[in-house]
């Protein structure tokens, strides 16, 4: 078998101070945060519950508007602005307040 | 979820109706209000939430114009929520509790049973040696040296006991009884030690040679320890017993009406400890002052106490007065009983068991000096110990 020489590996970049202490992008902490957990979806930053059926549920987030839509949805808990959505979600609509253009997941 | 609920102290589930009830949610939010398990209903929302929130949420939705409207409530129940209103109850029973079984390790008070004034003070003198009075710490292993050290320093008490439970310390004592053991008595014989006459013979052992009524002079042989037996062999017996005889002496004292005496001269110091949960306040312990006269330091220990409750201290005063030596110029009727005094003593001290049956006296006062003269007539045991005297053939039967 023929002696193949090794690859030699790719040396890694040492991490640029500049880029570790470099700004966060625009309203990086304003944007909504989702977290699933045990079957339920954790919210933090809900500003109003906009609307609220067992098939939607739209949330004022700040800058965002986001809804729910599934069916049996609930809400299992609202502490200040952590709220946990429950129920089966099949959408989420993710709409900005000023103009912007939606997006769905 | 569940689990949070299990330990929730006190719950409702509610119903909100209205136009726009979703904004409820809000508001209650805003207001710092947990909600939980919200559902849709036909007009409305219900959910879950605290029973201590209910007020706001009452507010929140008079408010907003919507209708709550409370399904049911558990929890502990309204005295619960009473007692949440007024922490302070539950936290200071608590806190009374905790106090209780705190302090309940210092002494609040000693009792000591039957014991008198005077035996309380000797036992008290003897607590102090060891660190113990109201307000000290007392735990069980320290009790237990106390009670070595007090059965070992105490002589006075045939049993003494030490209990403490409840914050009290217990002093249980019985009196000492004394049982003399008598020693084998010595070969010896019985002489008289004062000039008398006969009046009862209690010989318990050896061989009396005098008999009642008989006058004896001081020195004469009374009963004698040695008897010889029909063949002329000695039988030895120790002579014990009493000799009672009547006796007739003289005692003369004299004093004089100008003495020299150490008398208080009436500046005092007064060292006070404050002694509470088993800390001392103040000043230090078991001092005297150095112009103190030996014996004349008083010691006194002052149990604190709020109306009839005892509390866990005490106050130590030490009082310590200053004395000195004085000229005193007694009065003649002073110095007369003082000698009378003088006399009986030495009567006394002669011969312990007397019984005076007549006592005449004679005092004789010159410028200084009074004398006093006794002429006592007294029953007494007038037997002293002595060596065996010889026996001759023809004393023996």
């Amino acid at each position: 078998m023929k002696y193949q020489k090794p690859r030699p590996h790719p040396k890694k970049k040492l991490p640029e101070p500049a880029r570790l202490f470099r700004q966060p992008a625009p309203d990086f902490y304003r944007l909504p945060d989702f977290e699933i957990r045990g079957g339920y979806i954790l919210t933090d930053g809900c500003r109003r519950v906009l609307d609220f059926d067992p098939q939607k549920l739209c949330l004022d987030m700040g800058r965002f508007v986001i809804t729910f839509y599934g069916s049996g949805l609930g809400i299992e808990s609202l502490a200040g602005k952590r709220l946990v959505v429950a129920g089966r979600v099949e959408r989420i609509d993710f709409k900005q307040k000023w103009g912007q253009a939606d997006e769905t997941l | 979820m569940r689990r949070y609920k299990a330990w929730r102290a006190d719950g409702i589930r509610f119903a909100v109706r209205g136009a726009g009830a979703q904004n409820f949610i809000s508001a209650c939010a805003r207001a710092g209000v947990r909600l939980q398990h919200l559902r849709c209903t036909a007009d409305g929302y219900a959910g879950r939430a605290m029973g201590r929130d209910l007020a706001q949420m009452q507010a929140a939705a008079q408010r907003g114009g919507w209708q709550l409207e409370i399904l049911a409530r558990r929890g502990p129940g309204p005295l619960a929520e009473r007692l949440w209103r007024r922490p302070g109850l539950p936290v200071g029973a608590a806190l009374f509790l905790a106090l209780c079984k705190l302090l309940s390790t210092f002494i609040w008070t000693i009792d000591f049973g039957a014991l008198t004034q005077e035996q309380q003070q000797n036992f008290r003198q003897v607590l102090a040696q060891n660190e113990i009075c109201e307000g000290s710490l007392l735990t069980q292993g320290a009790l237990r040296a106390l009670q070595k050290q007090v059965a070992l320093q105490n002589g006075d008490y045939g049993w003494v006991s030490l209990n403490f439970a409840g914050g009290c310390l217990f002093v249980e004592t019985t009196p000492l009884q004394v049982q003399p053991i008598r020693t084998q008595a010595q070969e010896g014989a019985l002489y008289a030690a004062a000039n008398a006459e006969i009046v009862a013979l209690h010989l318990e052992s050896g061989f009396a040679v005098v008999g009642v009524g008989q006058f004896v002079a001081q020195g004469q042989l009374l009963a004698n320890a040695v008897k010889l037996d029909r063949g002329g062999d000695p039988v030895n017996q120790p002579a014990v017993g009493k000799v009672v005889a009547r006796v007739e002496k003289n005692y003369q004292a004299r004093r004089s009406l100008q003495a020299k005496q150490r008398l208080l001269t009436g500046p005092h110091t007064e060292h006070t400890t404050l002694h509470l949960l088993g800390r001392a306040f103040g000043g230090q312990e078991g001092t005297t002052p150095p112009d103190a006269a030996p014996g004349c330091t008083q010691q006194e220990w002052l149990p604190l106490q709020f109306g009839r409750l005892a509390l866990p201290g005490c106050l130590y005063r030490v009082t310590c007065w200053a004395a000195g030596e004085q000229a005193v110029r007694y009065s003649a009727a002073a110095a007369q009983a003082l000698a009378r005094r003088d006399c009986r003593l030495a009567l006394q001290q002669e011969f312990p068991s007397a019984q005076p049956e007549t006592l005449t006296w004679k005092e004789q006062s010159t410028e200084n000096v009074v004398e006093c003269t006794l002429r006592a007539v007294f029953l007494a045991d007038i037997a002293v110990p002595g060596p065996p005297a010889a026996v001759k053939p023809e004393d023996g039967d």
